[in-house]
Parts: structure tokens; sequence; C-alpha cells
């Protein structure tokens, strides 16, 4: 059974979404489709909260639960917005190629797989020809922007990663010439559709983390969308985000599950611009990091 | 031996290239650090400092490789003095190793 999240900005997406797995059965789905029609906004109140609540269960729980990262780094694997300064000259070539730099030393080792932005800007294995998804996708709105389905990226190979372990074993993925066992990458392709002068991004992970990733998730693909739409002269669309199989992770008891749900809720402060480039020169980031555990008990309930 | 003043001169090379600032507006990033209150205050995002110290590394043609914000911990990337202590460090560790070719 699949179903339908209809989310306005980022914060009010996941919180439907993650409301709704709440809900299901073993709190998972297949064929979850979360709609975000202002992707270029986001609710603080909602990523504080969720930031907070996993920096405390990184600080307690011990079982079945992977260390989480904050929201900004997991958007970072997807677009870092860091490496994109469009008020100079040469931005988008010059993202392309730090990009690309940077995700090469996430690659060649075994438990790495690279990244999904190396993927993007570096499509290839190790003595294929890479292509530059984006630069195509650029270069085909570049035309005039007459082109409505011409821009497809896998974010997988074929038979890729042979010997890598496993992050967790259920995941088995069957492509051409593939049968074996993997963990990433479970973003698997991204779909553009240039419709009356906005783009619009459809995403499709296999497997979607819903504590540890998929607010994350949204917030890099809103800004990759925005790049995009930027760079290529068009307006920013809606987005579309499907998970086959959508859950929420191990580890917490359902009390605290529940808990972060009431939080979240009950922070909600109202959309904001989300961020889109780099700070100014000398800003601080350390803001976007995870928030020190709040360590007494009745907070880590 | 790795001098600091060299490693210094590569990191802030190396912020400059990556903003997309050319070798003649150095002074601008000088000028941004002392803005903020020195190379300690000069925060670096987690993406900016791989670039950065991968760049350090290619530019001093260091004999092994630096590590990667992956293998340290936060405080050891998050300005700009703090790969600075790290790559001298090493240097004074490895000085064998560590040095410019």
């Amino acid at each position: 059974m699949s179903s339908f999240i209809d989310g306005t900005d980022i914060g009010d997406a996941w919180v439907k979404a993650y409301e709704h797995l709440l809900e299901r059965p073993a709190r998972a789905a297949v064929n979850l489709a979360v709609s975000i029609s202002r992707p270029l906004e986001e609710d603080m109140g909602v990523r504080a909260a969720l930031e907070q609540t996993l920096a405390n269960w990184n600080a307690t729980l011990t079982r079945r639960w992977l260390r989480a990262h904050s929201v900004h780094t997991v958007a970072n694997t997807i677009f870092p917005i860091s490496l994109y300064r469009p008020e100079r000259p040469g931005a988008a070539a010059r993202f392309f190629d730090r990009a690309a730099r940077v995700s090469e030393l996430h690659e060649g080792n075994r438990t790495e797989w690279g990244t999904y932005i190396g993927r993007l800007v570096s499509y290839g294995q190790s003595g294929e020809e890479r292509v530059n998804q984006l630069e195509q996708f650029l270069r085909v709105l570049g035309k005039g922007n007459d082109w409505k389905d011409a821009y497809e990226a896998p974010l997988t190979y074929a038979g890729e990663i042979a010997g890598m372990a496993a992050v967790t074993g259920d995941m088995l993925v069957i492509g051409p010439g593939d049968r074996r066992l993997r963990g990433g990458p479970c973003l698997s392709h991204i779909s553009l559709s240039l419709v009356d002068g906005a783009l619009h991004l459809t995403a499709q992970y296999r497997r979607h983390h819903y504590l540890a990733r998929a607010y994350g998730n949204f917030l890099g693909l809103a800004r990759l969308l925005h790049f995009l739409a930027q760079e290529g002269g068009c307006q920013v669309g809606g987005m579309l985000v499907i998970g086959t199989h959508a859950e929420i992770e191990e580890g917490p008891s359902r009390e605290q599950l529940h808990e972060l749900l009431t939080t979240a809720t009950s922070e909600r402060g109202g959309p904001r611009p989300i961020e889109l480039s780099a700070r100014p020169l000398g800003a601080s980031w350390n803001d976007l990091e995870l928030p020190e555990p709040r360590t007494h008990a009745a907070s880590l309930r | 031996m790795l001098v600091r003043h060299v490693v210094r001169e590569a990191l802030v090379a190396g912020v400059a290239e990556l903003e997309g600032y050319a070798d003649d507006e150095i002074g601008e990033i000088e000028a941004a650090i002392a803005d903020c209150g020195g190379l300690d205050s000069y925060e670096l995002d987690s993406k900016q400092a791989e670039w950065i110290i991968a760049h350090v590394e290619h530019v001093l043609d260091l004999a092994v490789p630096l590590p990667k914000p992956s293998d340290l911990h936060r405080e050891q990337f998050a300005t700009l003095q703090a790969p600075l202590d790290l790559i001298v460090e090493m240097a004074e560790d490895r000085s064998e190793d560590v040095e410019l070719h």
C-alpha cells in the first residue's frame, strides 16, 4: 500500500511523514511519497527539536542505534552549500571542481561508497569515463528551457561494491548483473521536470530513514534544486521524495519516538528561508553542528 | 621540517582558491581572518576543511597523506588554526616523513 504526504515546507513535510510512519505497523511503509510544495522553506523549530533529540539519543542509546549527524551534515552529502559561492565569478564551475575533489576523498575505501554529490558531479566507477550529471542538466536547461523531461540522474551503479560490508543485512539490490548485499547509497535516482519555467525535482530512495536522514535529505535536495534553477535560469518548483521502503529506525523506545513528535509539533515556529550557499567569509558554522546533549533525566526520557 | 608560516600561507591560499579569489585578492581573505579575530576564530565547515586540507597536502607535496576531517574530531578542523596546528604537529612528530619535497 502506498501513502501520500502533502507538505508545505521541509519541516511540515517531515513532521507529517514522521507521524504517518509512527502509526504504521513496524513503523515502516512502502512507497511513501512526500510532496514539499515550498522546498526553499523550512521550520527551524522542528529542526531544532529533531537535532536536540538525536544528540540526546547519541549520548544515551547503545543498542541498535547508529550515531546520528546534524541535519546540515546530512544535507552536505547531497549539496554542500559551503562550496557554492554564487556572488563570485564562475560559481558553478568552481562548485563542480571543489565538490568532485572532496568526493574523491571518500572513494576507494572499502567502507565508503562515495557521496551523492560525488555521483552527481563525477558519475562513473573506477576506470570509467566520469560524467558530470549536473553540468549536463545545465547544458540542456541552457538550450532555451523548452525541454520538459530530459533530466534523469542515477545514483547507483550496476553490480557495484564487491565485498563491501552491508550496513544492514536485509538490503538486497537486484540490478543488471547485481546480486550482492550492500549498504549505501539509499538515494537511487533523481528526476527533474521543467514545466512552465519552473524546475521540479523527484527523488527516489530505496530505503529512507526518517530519524537520522530524511530531514537532512529534504534540505540537501532543496539546495540542489535551487542550484540548478539558479544556474539554469528558471524558477524553483516543487519536490517529491519517494521512499520505496521508508521507516523509523530501531533504537529509541515507543515512548521516546512519540515524545519527539510531541516536541517537534509544539516547537513549530513557521516557515523561514533555507540557506542556499556559503556564508560570508569569516562567518561561524558551528551552529550547524548537533547541539550538546541535555543530560538531565527529564529531557532524556 | 615544515615551517609554520609556510603551512599558514598554504592554508590561506587554499581558502582564497576555494572561495574563488585570485592570487592578488588574498588580502581580502587576510582581512576577513583579521576581522573575525584571527585564525582560531575563522571557522570552517567540514567540506571546506576537507578541500583546504587536501589542497595543502597537494601544494606542499607532502610525503605522507594528511588526515581527512572524517578521520578527525570536529575541533581538529573547526577553525583555520586547528589544521595549522595539526599539520605542524605531524611534522614535528614525524619529521622524517612530513616534509616539503
